[in-house]
């Protein structure tokens, strides 16, 4: 198995430089169910070259761990969810507070079983901070971010209107920022950024509710730093569904993003707005060799160059029933023109079905990420699925 | 099937009980085949009786309609028979999934919109002749000429048709266009930022001096939408900016006049609980909330406007809430501004959701409308309310 597995990689590092400009696939992990498995969450490195993550499944108890990869690709669990205060299904990802501990969410358990917030302190210490009440605060956490002293995230639900929230904790606990009605304000949403002002900047659901009707095509919104709500763009479908967050955003203050499906070929998108909310669809994606449904958001270097991962479409493959299994690209701009290249398009072996964001470590400039299957195909069975994903780098 | 009957049965059984001051009839429940399904339009109704409309989808599912179809044009006789008067047959000859209700003018001919489909996929500007020959007046781009008409049309008396994309225009907020009697487009007026208003969702409304006047979704000085008039030179005035707090957020319907030059219209959300309001403009730009829903049992998420009888009396239905259920209202809103409800949906063999406006019946003795999903059928209704 894991002979076969290098033999697929070699194979596919030849054919991947053939695309472009040299670069380096490497597998660092491949879950096997109580080490973890299906990552959906973002990555991040340590200054020690740690990575530290969740996966929505697998460890003790099949229901989600957090755990570190460190220099030398070895995995460690650090915590594994059981279902009961502790939580489970951890779908944030993990980061440093302002106090040096590892913070996240698990999107269930606690003890209303609308999720957690937990911190894992030194020597692995973890605790459960807070159970997610439910309406009319937040239920089911799905992303969370660093903000000075505090933390932000979102939530698929909760809120007055049962329609997911933007929440903030800070010493006094959870308080909601936003609550959404679910109509033309939007529905839910994930994966947020913050700019140095302090304003966040998100992806949601509903907006024009008869595109795709009656569940809309989705909005970008703004929270100023003073709190106040804004709808920047309504997606219609030609110009993108589903936007995903998180953004990124550049020194003018344009954001970049991708939406799911929707576009020229309804394979996805990835677009630019400007601060005055003229929206740029800067690549459609065919569905083909190029990718579709790009689901992690974006990354961005310091020359402009945009990366993201693809969750189905690219090299056709045996693993994925004569389909793609996803892939990484690089969307990079030459004046207005902009460019998608394939960095490297899994065999299912190597990943399939990659969903979480990329970690962009500017410093080495390569790429860390997840995939949300794929590697070891006789894993658990605890989710119904065959492969748990695995961790990778890629050096673009 | 035992379960089904029995569900079935209860069902008449709340009929019955709202028997008693004003009766809910379903008409026709669509089956979101070859017939159609999930109207969001509202209805119109020829001297005879028989009630026009648009379905958003069903009709054809060939060629590059796939599921859930490119919709139809249909029309109900006063036996409740349904006839397919047109369906789209979708990109790239021909637009796609109606949102918009259909207008029509002395000549038998029907007027309407898609809100996509058509040769660009930005949707298009239809008419159908009397012997069923639809004609795409025009296919959007998505570019300077607009994209996405949610909206429909209305004409003047000399036979132009006016409406509004949600989409395009130099900024993509949205444009305002005109298609002459011999069928020639032109585009009227691009939304320039978000101060003038973004995002048009409904028809427009014109009045005798060929000013028309609508509502944007979005923008305005708080980006919780606006009323805005575009006079005939294409200069638009932003009539009203919603805050977003009690006045109400987010509106999405057409406006209607009172006899004393006021404007009348709903917001989906803002107002007391947020659940959306019912709104008079005055003639010098002072907006007064008439009524916030509280979401149960009154409704929330009015996604159409009212209409007013003679005696001032408003009508209308809300998307969402209601009576133990999401399913939506139909409501009553008198002259001294008591809210009655005329119907709660149940969400099941009766119907849900209602998107369009009412029509009242020449004698004032009936609403119409429809609901998009739910019904006998899987995909929406078409009812009738009795008032009396």
């Amino acid at each position: 198995m894991r002979i076969r597995a290098i033999t697929f990689c070699a194979a596919l590092i030849i054919a991947a430089a053939a695309m472009s400009s040299a670069q380096t696939f490497t597998l660092l992990h491949v879950f096997h169910g109580p080490d973890g498995g299906d990552p959906e969450a973002p990555l991040l490195l340590g200054s020690d070259g740690t990575l530290y993550g969740t996966t929505s499944f697998g460890g003790a108890s099949g229901l989600g761990t957090a755990f570190t990869i460190d220099k030398k690709n070895k995995q460690k669990v650090l915590h594994s969810f059981t279902g009961g205060a502790d939580g489970q299904d951890p779908l944030s990802g993990l980061l440093f507070g302002s106090d040096g501990n590892l913070y996240g969410t698990a999107s269930g358990g606690g003890t209303a079983g609308f999720g957690t917030l937990f911190r894992i302190g030194p020597g692995n210490q973890f605790t459960a901070l807070y159970s997610f009440v439910g309406k009319p605060k937040s239920s089911e956490p799905v992303a969370l971010i660093a903000a000075g002293d505090k933390l932000i995230g979102s939530a698929a639900s909760g809120g007055n209107f049962f329609s997911g929230t933007v929440f903030q904790f800070d010493r006094t606990g959870e308080k909601v920022l936003y609550g959404f009605v679910g109509g033309a304000d939007g529905s839910g949403s994930a994966g947020l950024l913050r700019d140095a002002s302090g304003n966040l900047y998100g992806a949601s659901g509903g907006g024009n509710l008869t595109c795709n009707a009656p569940f809309g095509c989705g909005l970008i919104f703004k929270i100023d730093a003073a709190g106040n709500y804004s709808v920047l763009h309504v997606f219609v479908g030609p110009d993108g569904m589903y936007p995903q967050g998180p953004f990124v955003r550049d020194a003018a203050g344009n954001l970049y993003g991708v939406t799911i499906s929707g576009g020229t070929f309804n394979s996805g998108t990835i677009f630019k707005l400007t601060p005055a909310g003229i929206l740029t669809t800067l690549y459609s994606f065919t569905g083909g060799a190029d990718g579709e449904q790009p689901r992690g958001g974006l990354v961005r270097d310091s020359a402009g160059n945009l990366f993201g991962t693809a969750f189905a479409g690219g090299t056709v493959n045996d693993k994925c029933f004569g389909f793609g299994c996803g892939l990484v690209y690089q969307l990079s701009p030459t004046g207005a023109i902009w460019t998608q290249t394939v960095l490297h398009s899994f065999n299912g072996d190597d990943g399939d079905n990659p969903l979480a964001p990329l970690f962009l470590d500017s410093a080495t400039h390569t790429l860390y990420g997840s995939a949300h299957r794929g590697g070891d195909y006789n894993c658990h069975t605890i989710n119904g699925g065959t492969s748990c994903g695995v961790i990778f780098k890629v050096t673009p | 099937m035992r379960t089904a009957l029995s569900i079935a049965g209860s069902v008449f059984l709340v009929l019955a009980s709202l028997a008693q001051s004003q009766t809910f009839n379903q008409l026709y429940s669509f089956q979101g085949s070859s017939d159609g399904g999930h109207p969001f339009s509202n209805v119109v109704r020829d001297t005879a009786g028989n009630i026009y409309g648009t379905a958003y989808s069903g009709g054809n599912f060939g060629g590059n309609c796939n599921y859930p179809g490119c919709g139809v044009v249909y029309k109900l006789d006063p036996a409740g028979n349904e006839t397919v008067l047109y369906t789209f047959a979708g990109p790239p000859s021909d637009g796609a999934n109606p949102v918009a209700g259909i207008v029509t003018d002395s000549a038998g001919n029907l007027y309407g919109t898609t809100a996509y489909g058509g040769s660009n996929g930005y949707g298009t500007a239809f008419k159908i002749d009397p012997a069923g020959n639809e004609t795409v007046l025009h296919n959007f781009t998505g570019g300077t000429d607009g994209g996405v008409p949610n909206g429909g049309l209305v004409l003047d008396s000399a036979g132009n048709a006016f409406g509004a994309t949600y989409t395009g225009g130099s900024s993509g907020f949205g444009t305002v266009f005109k298609v002459n009697a011999a069928g020639v487009f032109t585009s009227i007026y691009t939304f320039p930022d978000r101060a003038h208003g973004t995002s048009p969702n409904a028809s427009l409304q014109l009045d005798s001096a060929g000013n028309l006047y609508g509502t944007t979704q979005y923008g305005g000085a708080f980006n919780r939408g606006t009323v805005f008039k575009l006079d005939q030179s294409g200069s638009e005035t932003v009539l009203y900016s919603f805050t977003g707090g009690t006045d109400g957020a987010y509106p999405q319907s057409q406006l209607i006049w009172d006899g004393a030059s006021n404007l009348y219209g709903t917001t989906t959300e803002g107002g007391a609980s947020n659940n959306g309001t019912i709104f008079r403009l005055a003639p010098a730009g002072t907006q007064t909330v008439l009524y916030s829903f509280a979401g149960s049992p009154d409704g929330a998420y009015p996604m159409a406007g009212v209409i007013r009888d003679t005696a001032g009396n408003l009508y209308g239905t809300t998307f969402r809430g209601g009576n133990n259920s999401t399913a939506g209202t139909i409501y009553k809103l008198d002259a001294s501004g008591t809210e009655s409800s005329l119907y709660s949906f149940q969400g099941s063999f009766d119907g849900a959701s209602p998107a369009g406006s009412l029509l009242l019946d020449p004698s004032a003795t009936s609403v119409y409308g429809t609901g998009e999903n739910s019904g006998f059928g899987c995909c929406g209704v078409v009812f009738q309310v009795t008032l009396q």
